[in-house]
């Protein structure tokens, strides 16, 4: 594998494919390796399970495996592509039952994309013409980042959002340099991908087409009406495919349930979620637009402390090779950030640690971008005879900058001492990336700053708290409990009534999943009126300390005291102690005949 | 807004042969045994009528035997006129008993007159068909009266006089009109089949003799000329069919020895006054009757598989109806599926890779004029006498040197106009003009035939009069042979279209070329599988066109049949990175017109080489076999599969009925929605990426707007389907210089790998521009400027 030659840099479209660039690949499969064996430590060995993953696996088991089986169980609430990635690992939990067990089809997910996340990093600095050692550097820094190790082991929906992210900024980055149409595409794509991993990549998606409009009616020649027509054809090539995913999963959430926008709207979604926590939320992260920003600066330069530093070189690199490539993920990456701000600022977010997550690759490829822009003796895309190459990665406002301009005080300060000053920032760069993997490290244990991460990370520290320990790894202690309970009996499909929004640990774990209705059921609603009838023999009720749910809100007292139509047949302690449910146990009642009403 | 006008002289458009009554009959053959095979299944499973059963099926079976008796058994001297008579009238006769067992007018058989009625419509003359029509209206009646109460019929008590109630008269009344305007309608139009039935059958005839005595002869000489089978399309033309290839006293091509002298060659391949080129006459060792002709749409093996298939499938869906239909729903939708991810697959490869073979300007120049080979240009013309100068400056403007250049002006023996335009502006011995005389069909690929009898160049191009190649085409196609392997036979060059901002119609049409020929057909050529060529500006090596057999006269889109058919013989085509600028169709309904005749022609070329499937997926492997299928079946295919799945998607999202969730049940429904959303977002999204990588933006916007255009494709399509049955070589004419622009001729400076049409439209564009395919022949007479005062 030769380092990407003269050829990679500008390869204008039409030009004959590169041989396969296997170096990134192969140091991609070596990353994912590790992060597999920290998700296999993490996940199986500490017993670290996090709730929001291994709902999106009970999402995809619903869909597959249900009692109900079908496209729609998915469920409307939380984007889909995370759980349609692990619908296909699911039947070989048959031979290795931790994947749905354990949710460890998710750890599989988000260690895989991670891995890729790394891999586009790479082909990125490949393409930028950065030499092998730094863009494996810059890519190492990304990769070893704590946030990304994190990330790419516990199986969240961050792994393949920050993948698709990268994609689009990197084809982002192509389109800005060479005007490829199949760059655009391929942005477009990636940013509609990323959309149906996480709602963030709305900012992303909009902050790029803003952009690319405006680039390219910047860079169209002929009369103003002929470059806006130009800059309009490229936003629709960008954005068709981000407002196909947009609106295809809007317009199938609204023919299946009635709303488009399920997790604005649903009493499971997250606008519910963090009414219910309004008040932990501002106790942590402060009252008033100030004390919130500030709290989100905190953690921004929390897990990326070079950000600035990055993003003041990359600018003046741009400036003055009038290159404004790094505008683009500044509008994507920088896009979601922004929207993370404002969702804590009108009070629509959780203000968690990992809506900063972000900045890592923003830094990463900002850092990439400005390497190549210094020039810097050694890696294939220096100087070197080569301005003309340069010059066609810039912006052509004014025509090829070649020479002229070259000769006044920059050509002195490059004979004079100017071998230094590039090597200089280009440590910079990299000290400031590498500075971050500590703070990162520090910053993730903070119980402030870092409000889920540190208390999941105890299960990692020698220290801990024990008790800190034990409920996040017995946070679903009471589903494997129910399902052993559930699974002696050996019910008939359909006889154990439970909503799976909140169930959900307990119908991955059971042996036998269609013996219970859930709400993804698509007769879920006659059930529910009519339990007995219905030939349910058992309903499982959450806590009345937890968010509402299907169950408790058909029957308020079924908790209590069995609404008169269910008797107490077992209880299952919880201890999880996040929102004052603390011993507060789930209760599983016999049905004993029609419930009132039905 | 347009200048739709017809020249006087204008041609009969019917220049293919129509349907002759032998496809017809057997076709009705083949319905009726179908229908009998379904009623007698449904009768046998249904027990809906359980003491007239073995009545039932008795009558069925009798009426089996009898068309079996009257189409196949009666010997051909037995046979008289008044056969299908008595044939139509024992059937009604039949239709009448089952009727009147099965409940009246209401029995689902009733529908057997209107069957009756219309095939003895279709193949008989009027007399008898009106003859049989009657009966079946007295039969319906008269079944209804024994089923209301006939004395001495079990089941019920009859009083004759009450057995016409209201709904029962209604019903009759309905079933009666149905029957007369149905039948007459189908009279009317097999009119025009039958009354060229003479010819036709003639020519069968004289064909099937000529293969007798092929035999010996065949040992002794190479048949000289292209050997597709003749057929006397248009019966005008008397005697004279017989096209003579050949000259200097050789046999007559075709395969019409039996018509004798007339046969030989009627001397008139040149005009007088021509030279005579000086090389001899060719003989083409061919291989080409082992590849059919569109002649015959549907073989025979084909129309009894179709048959079998369709009995079983009316037996299948008239004992379980919904599990056939979704079934027949279920791999509709499958079908579709394959195609579109093939297609966007193919889709992407060219757009990852548009041009690998570019030829760059200097290159293209760096041959000296002395080392060019002699080049043929075929040029066929119909009425096309205000071009032949924008012809001519497009000729003058090609690189290459006049005295390597052969160009041919195919034009027909009774276009006047154009051989008195030729006469007076040809300006060298470079181009000559081959006069077509009348007796083959009178269609594009024929003239082509003619003129590659007399080509002397080592490579052949076809352009239409009114195309506008770019200056260096002939050259970069000399290097673009050199450079590729021997196996490559064809090198087509893009075709783009000049008037692309006339209206939203030639926007979305110059779009479409835009994907065919920048994407589409570009990622067939990385996938080594069968490229169906487009209608002109194709290149190939002489020997190779004259070895496969060059252009199948008979095929409406003979350049697609002649792409498949060099694949299936081991060559290869490639794609010319150059440009030949042409007009797009700028009406609907003209442009719908074309569109059918191309569809047409991509079944009749599906069909044709699925003559034998077995073979000829040998011959191209099963990567080029599918391909074959999915791109070349596709492209009609999912046309007409369009409205029916959307139909279905918005009836379903609409009303919800539960008979759609029954056909699209479990995995057929996600296969339908993958179809529906990602079949018709890729599609959509293809061809926005097609029109931004033209150089004019603005084309995007007409691009989303596509699903339109979409639907006239449907249009088309379904159009096509109906001819391709009913009409299979009938020449859909295309009304040329609808771009109201001067007859003047622009230039095209397009440079390689650019899309012109924003740099033409400002400019005098040229007048009467041809469409892509098969312009002149059919053409009605071009309705050029100087027909202005028509």
């Amino acid at each position: 594998m030769t380092p990407g030659g003269p050829g990679s840099v500008a390869r204008p479209a039409g030009m004959p494919r590169l041989p396969r660039p296997r170096e990134s690949t192969l140091i991609a499969a070596a990353l994912g390796l590790g992060y597999a064996a920290v998700a296999a430590w993490l996940a199986l060995g500490r017993g670290l399970l996090i709730g929001d993953a291994l709902s999106r696996v009970a999402n995809a088991y619903y869909m597959g495996f249900s009692r109900d089986p079908h496209l729609a169980a998915v469920g409307f609430v939380w984007n889909p592509l995370p759980s349609a990635l692990e619908l296909p690992l699911l039947p070989l939990a048959a031979i290795w039952p931790d994947l749905t067990h354990m949710g460890f089809a998710a750890n599989v997910v988000s260690v895989v994309t991670m891995a890729l996340a790394v891999r586009e990093l790479l082909e990125l600095g490949r393409e930028l013409g950065l030499g092998r050692g730094l863009r494996v550097a810059v890519a190492a820094l990304f990769a070893l980042h704590p946030m990304t190790i994190y990330y790419a082991a516990n199986g969240m929906s961050e792994g393949p959002f920050i993948l698709f992210l990268l994609m689009a900024a990197r084809r982002l980055i192509g389109w800005t340099a060479t005007g490829s149409i199949r760059s655009l595409a391929l942005a477009g794509m990636a940013l509609g991908l990323a959309y149906l991993c996480r709602y963030e990549a709305l900012a992303a998606g909009l902050g790029a087409i803003g952009l690319v409009s405006v680039v390219a009616a910047w860079r169209a020649s002929g009369t103003l009406v002929e470059r806006l027509e130009s800059a309009a054809a490229d936003a629709i090539v960008l954005s068709a495919p981000f407002l196909m995913c947009v609106g295809g999963w809007a317009l199938a959430s609204w023919l299946i349930v009635g709303n488009p926008f399920e997790t604005f709207s649903s009493a499971y979604g997250n606008t519910a979620q963090v009414g219910l926590a309004a008040g932990e939320i501002a106790s942590a992260t402060g009252r008033g637009a100030l004390e919130q920003l500030a709290y989100a600066f905190r953690q921004l330069l929390g897990i990326q402390p070079g950000i600035v530093v990055i993003g003041c070189l990359v600018a003046a690199v741009g400036l003055v090779r009038r290159d404004i490539r790094w505008l683009m993920p500044a509008a994507m990456l920088g896009g979601v950030l922004a929207f993370s701000w404002y969702a804590l600022l009108t009070g629509k977010s959780f203000g968690w640690l990992r809506f900063e997550i972000a900045a890592v690759p923003l830094a990463a490829t900002w850092a990439a971008l400005a390497l190549a822009g210094l020039r810097l003796p050694g890696s294939p895309g220096a100087a070197g005879g080569s301005g003309q190459r340069d010059d066609s990665w810039a912006l052509d406002v004014h025509g090829p900058s070649t020479g002229t301009r070259r000769l006044g005080w920059r050509s002195r300060l490059a004979s004079a001492g100017a071998i230094a000053a590039p090597s200089i920032a280009a440590l910079m760069v990299i000290t400031s990336l590498g500075y971050a993997l500590p703070v990162a490290a520090t910053t993730m244990q903070d119980p402030v700053l870092s409000r889920e991460e540190s208390v999941y990370l105890s299960v990692v520290q020698a220290d801990a708290d024990p008790l800190t320990v034990r409920t996040v790894r017995e946070q679903f202690g009471w589903s494997w409990a129910v399902a052993a309970w559930l699974d002696r009996l050996h019910l008939p499909a359909g006889a154990v009534l439970a909503d799976g929004a909140t169930a959900f640990p307990l119908i991955l774990r059971s042996a036998n999943p269609r013996q219970f209705v859930i709400t993804s059921d698509r007769d879920f609603r006659l059930a529910l009126a009519a339990p007995s009838t219905f030939g349910v023999q058992y309903i499982l009720v959450p806590p009345d300390c937890q968010a509402l749910d299907a169950i408790r809100h058909r029957y308020a007292t079924l908790w209590a005291d069995g609404a008169g139509f269910a008797t107490l047949a077992a209880e299952f302690p919880t201890v999880d102690g996040a929102l004052g449910c603390a011993g507060k146990p789930w209760r599983l009642y016999r049905v004993k005949g029609p419930a009132a009403g039905s | 807004m347009t200048r739709l006008r017809e020249s006087p002289r204008m041609p009969t458009p019917r220049t293919g042969p129509p349907a002759g009554p032998g496809d017809l009959q057997r076709l009705v053959r083949i319905a009726s045994l179908a229908f009998i095979l379904s009623a007698v299944a449904s009768v046998a499973v249904s027990r809906a009528w359980p003491e007239a059963q073995s009545a039932l099926l008795l009558v069925l079976i009798l009426s089996a035997l009898g068309v079996i008796i009257a189409q196949d058994l009666v010997p051909a001297r037995a046979r008289t006129r008044y056969l299908p008579l008595v044939e139509g009238l024992l059937g009604v006769g039949a239709t009448t008993v089952v009727v009147a067992l099965t409940g009246g007018s209401g029995s689902p058989f009733a529908v057997a007159y209107l069957l009756a009625a219309c095939a003895a419509a279709l193949t008989q003359p009027a007399w008898l068909a009106a003859i049989v029509a009657a009966a079946s209206v007295a039969g319906l009646g008269l079944g209804a009266w024994f089923a209301g109460g006939a004395p001495g019929l079990p089941g019920r008590p009859g009083l004759v006089t009450g057995f016409v109630d209201g709904e029962e008269a209604l019903r009759l009344a309905i079933g009666a009109v149905l029957i007369l305007v149905l039948a007459a309608a189908a009279s009317i139009a097999s009119r025009g089949m039958r009354a060229s039935s003479v010819a036709a059958e003639t020519s069968r005839r004289s064909r099937a003799g000529y293969a007798r005595d092929r035999g010996p002869s065949a040992g002794m000489r190479r048949r000289p000329g292209i050997p597709w089978p003749g057929r006397d399309g248009d019966r005008s033309r008397g005697p004279e069919h017989g096209w003579g290839l050949g000259r200097g006293g050789n046999r007559p091509a075709r395969g019409r020895g039996a018509t004798g002298a007339d046969a030989l060659l009627p001397g008139g391949l040149w005009a007088p006054g021509m030279p005579l080129p000086e090389t001899p006459t060719l003989a083409i060792s061919v291989s080409a009757d082992s590849i059919a002709s569109a002649e015959t749409t549907f073989e025979r093996r084909q129309l009894v598989i179709l048959a079998l298939v369709g009995s079983g499938l009316g037996a299948a869906v008239a004992l379980w109806p919904m599990a056939v239909m979704g079934v027949l729903a279920g791999s509709l939708t499958a079908m579709y599926v394959a195609v579109f991810i093939y297609r966007t697959a193919n889709f992407w490869s060219g757009f990852e890779r548009p041009n690998p073979d570019a030829i760059d300007d200097a290159t293209a120049r760096a041959t000296p004029d002395a080392d060019l080979p002699v080049y043929t240009i075929l040029v066929p013309a119909y009425k096309e006498a205000e071009v032949i100068g924008n012809l001519l400056a497009s000729i003058d403007r090609l690189e290459y040197p006049r005295d390597k250049l052969d160009v041919l002006l195919l034009l027909e023996a009774d276009d006047d106009s154009t051989h008195e335009a030729a006469r007076r502006m040809i300006d060298g011995p470079h181009v000559r003009v081959i006069t077509i005389q009348p007796g083959g069909p009178k269609t594009k690929p024929n003239a082509c035939n003619i003129g590659l009898t007399v080509a002397r160049g080592r490579y052949v191009t076809i352009f239409d009069a009114e195309d506008r190649p770019e200056p260096l085409q002939l050259r970069r196609a000399v290097v673009a042979f050199e450079r590729a392997p021997d196996n490559v036979a064809c090198v087509q060059a893009r075709l783009l279209y000049h008037n692309a901002s006339q209206n939203l119609l030639t926007r979305w049409f110059a779009i479409e070329y835009s994907m065919w020929f920048r994407h589409l057909l570009p990622g067939l050529v990385h996938a080594e599988v069968p490229v169906p060529l487009g209608g002109t500006s194709n290149h190939f090596r002489r020997d190779v066109l004259e070895a496969v057999g060059a252009w199948d006269p008979w095929n409406v889109t003979e350049d697609a049949d002649l792409g498949v058919r060099l694949h299936r013989l081991g060559y290869r085509t490639r794609m010319l990175d150059s440009t030949t600028l042409e007009e797009a169709n700028s009406d609907v309904v003209n442009w719908i017109k074309q569109r059918s005749r191309w569809y047409k022609g991509y079944m009749q070329t599906w069909l044709v080489h699925m003559r034998n499937p077995g073979r000829l997926l040998r011959e191209m492997g099963p990567g080029g076999f599918a391909s074959f299928s999915l791109f070349v079946g596709g492209t009609p295919f999912i046309s007409l599969v369009n409205p029916i799945l959307w139909t279905a998607t918005l009836f379903w999202f609409i009303v919800h009925p539960p008979f759609i969730q029954q056909l699209f049940s479990g995995p057929v429904y996600y296969l339908g929605l993958v179809a529906f959303l990602g079949g018709n977002f890729s599609f959509l999204y293809a061809t926005i990426l097609s029109a931004r990588a033209t150089d004019t933006p603005r084309l995007v916007f007409a691009a989303v707007l596509v699903p339109v255009y979409w639907a006239i494709m449907s249009v088309a399509a379904t159009k096509a389907l109906i001819q391709l049955i009913a009409a299979p070589s009938f020449w859909e004419k295309t009304l040329h210089g609808l771009d109201l622009a001067p007859n003047t001729a622009a230039p095209n400076t397009a440079a390689p790998g650019t899309l012109a049409p924003s740099a033409a439209a400002g400019a005098p564009t040229a007048g009467p521009a041809g469409s892509q395919s098969q312009p002149s022949v059919a053409s009605p007479g071009s309705a050029g400027p100087g027909d202005e005062a028509s």
